[in-house]
């Protein structure tokens, strides 16, 4: 079943927005710079703000039609919404803020259970105003579950804290993720962070919907021109070589790859980004050579965006990989090109864990 | 000059807590109701509901008795429509009470309508999204954090029916132990010779009672910001 489906426009005194997509992927990222009209998109799907015309459908159900004049009001909706500044009730504590959303349900067992989950127990008797900015975010997650949504929507979840509060948070989104099977719309204008959540992308620019779909189906279609293109990798912690310094990971097909040391436990999931420009894509393995990583793989394909060509290496996991357009001709670049993937084990970037204390 | 106050003078101060303690029950929830509407809507003529409502702060309070007696006066014209000319409401305690509800009303919709616009409602939005109806929005978010608000209008609209004179002895006349509150037995004792003793008293008691409710307003207020979270 289609989660979400839309397609209306929304004019005000300074700005507009025109959206359409059909969506259904358990989680869908939705990808724009600021300013772009996420946050107006955001409101017309919970119904805070009014389309002009058009329609909008969750599930099943038509909360908005211009045609028939229908408008379904936001307490009616089952939009979950975490906003990026949270919006906890200040003059309530932690406990009675995830009971205003669970008024309905009153079961609390399952209050219990949500908290739990993101692991609020010990904060229930506390104000919102005496919590960490991470703390805050957590009780605001559990608190939009709690409404009993149909459909979730976070606006910019990790926006305000610094990296290690997001390494904090990270883990509960993916509890959030599989705890619930609720579809997910995750906004953001860090691609990066997206994709650690999902490659189902839907991309806003200047106000209007440009296009959905697959990362990659979207990297080829030349949709995706703003922003910095990032390889996600979700890599399995081998072991750590102290005496080199490094920490040895691999992929689900059993690639191994060396990132600089990481304090995780061996055996612990990891997702890391790998910039497309940090990759050198060479035709033979280099013997006398300082790069740590030095994958063989195939190239896919090649997607000519004008001033860099990124060429798709299937290595066991697929790389975007940037080049220049006259590299491409010196090594003579096509699909099925047998070629090696060659990047500093510090090129490696650990979006969910913090790298060692030296 | 005696400490002692006479009954006259006991009977003044109970008609004036009571007059003040009835405009304060009249004026609480239509103050409150006004306070968000102004607060919270916006309509074609909202300036001229806007002026209406603070005519009392800026009219003379005699004209403002005179209104009430023109209208619901023994032959006011609403009298006359509504209750057969039978309403017997001027020139009682209940007119006296009803002018300083009139005149107090402005400043409980002021004090409450700033308190709602200071309401983020980005809290309110965030209350609707939880599932949570209007009403509950109000009941729940919005009223909650404007108490403070509330409060403060609530004392203000009390403390002007205390000192409230031009409305009521245009409305409700100067009885002794019907419509004299302490204004007006201070006034009357000020007109009779030898009369400055007991107006000095009458004076003081004013001024305790007046100064009893702001501390205690600013007591509950404490408290209620404590509630809120805020610091102080």
């Amino acid at each position: 079943m289609t989660a979400l489906e839309f397609e209306f426009e929304m004019s005000g005194a300074n700005f507009s927005l025109s959206a359409s997509a059909k969506l259904d992927a358990p989680v869908t990222g939705v990808f724009g710079p600021s300013g772009a009209g996420k946050s107006t998109f955001l409101n017309c799907l919970a119904g805070l703000a009014r389309p002009t015309s058009g329609y909008i459908r969750i599930g099943d159900e038509l909360v908005f039609d211009s045609k028939t004049n229908h408008f379904t009001p936001p307490h009616q909706r089952g939009v979950g919404f975490v906003f990026q500044d949270r919006r906890l009730f200040p003059h309530l504590n932690v406990k009675s803020n995830l009971r205003f959303a669970n008024r309905a349900a009153a079961s609390e067992s399952k209050l219990k259970e949500v908290a739990d989950l993101f692991e609020l127990a010990p904060l229930l008797d506390r104000r919102p105003a005496t919590l960490s900015g991470g703390e805050q975010q957590r009780v605001a997650l559990a608190r939009a579950l709690l409404s009993n949504p149909r459909i979730l929507l976070l606006d910019e979840p990790l926006v305000g804290l610094d990296h290690a509060l997001r390494a904090q948070i990270i883990p509960y989104l993916k509890r959030l993720r599989e705890a619930t099977g609720v579809p997910l719309l995750y906004v953001s204008h860090d691609l990066s962070e997206i994709l650690q959540q999902t490659r189902q992308l839907l991309l806003i620019e200047s106000g209007r919907t440009t296009a959905s779909g697959d990362l990659l189906s979207l990297v080829q279609s030349g949709k995706i021109t703003h922003g910095n293109l990032d390889n996600v990798l979700p890599l399995k912690l081998d072991h750590h070589d102290t005496e080199a310094g490094l920490s040895l990971l691999a992929t689900k097909s059993k690639t191994q790859i060396a990132g600089s040391l990481v304090a995780a436990e061996p055996g612990q999931q990891l997702h890391v980004g790998l910039r497309p420009e940090d990759i050198v894509l060479a035709l033979d393995r280099v013997d006398a050579i300082s790069t740590r990583n030095q994958l063989p793989g195939e190239v896919r394909t090649l997607i000519n965006e004008g001033a860099r060509v990124l060429a798709l290496v299937d290595v066991g996991v697929e790389l975007l990989v940037e080049v220049s357009p006259s590299a491409v001709q010196e090594l003579d670049l096509k699909a099925g090109r047998q070629v090696v993937c060659l990047f500093k084990a510090n090129a490696l970037r650990y979006l969910d864990s913090l790298p060692a204390a030296k | 000059m005696t400490i002692a106050l006479t009954p006259a003078e006991w009977e003044a101060l109970a008609l004036s807590l009571k007059v003040a303690a009835c405009s304060l029950a009249l004026v609480f929830v239509p103050g409150i109701a006004a306070g968000w509407f102004l607060a919270r809507r916006n309509f074609p003529g909202k300036v001229l509901v806007e002026a209406l409502v603070h005519a009392p702060l800026v009219l003379p309070p005699v004209v403002m008795g005179y209104a009430l007696l023109f209208t619901l006066g023994r032959h006011g014209f609403l009298s006359e429509a509504l209750f057969d000319s039978d309403l017997r409401l001027a020139f009682t305690w209940k007119a006296a009470a009803l002018a300083s509800t009139v005149m107090g009303f402005p400043l409980m919709v002021r004090a409450v309508r700033l308190a709602i616009e200071l309401v983020d409602l980005k809290l309110e939005q965030a209350a609707a999204t939880l599932g949570a109806s209007p009403w509950r929005v109000f009941r729940t978010v919005t009223l909650p954090l404007a108490l403070p608000g509330v409060v403060t209008g609530s004392l203000l609209a009390f403390a002007r029916s205390l000192g409230e004179f031009g409305a009521t002895i245009t409305f409700a006349g100067n009885l002794p132990g019907e419509t004299r509150t302490l204004p007006l037995a201070l006034f009357t004792e000020l007109q009779a010779p030898g009369g400055e003793g007991p107006a000095m008293r009458l004076a003081v008691i004013s001024i305790v009672i007046s100064l009893a409710a702001l501390v205690a307003s600013e007591l509950i207020a404490r408290r209620i910001a404590r509630r809120l979270g805020r610091s102080e």
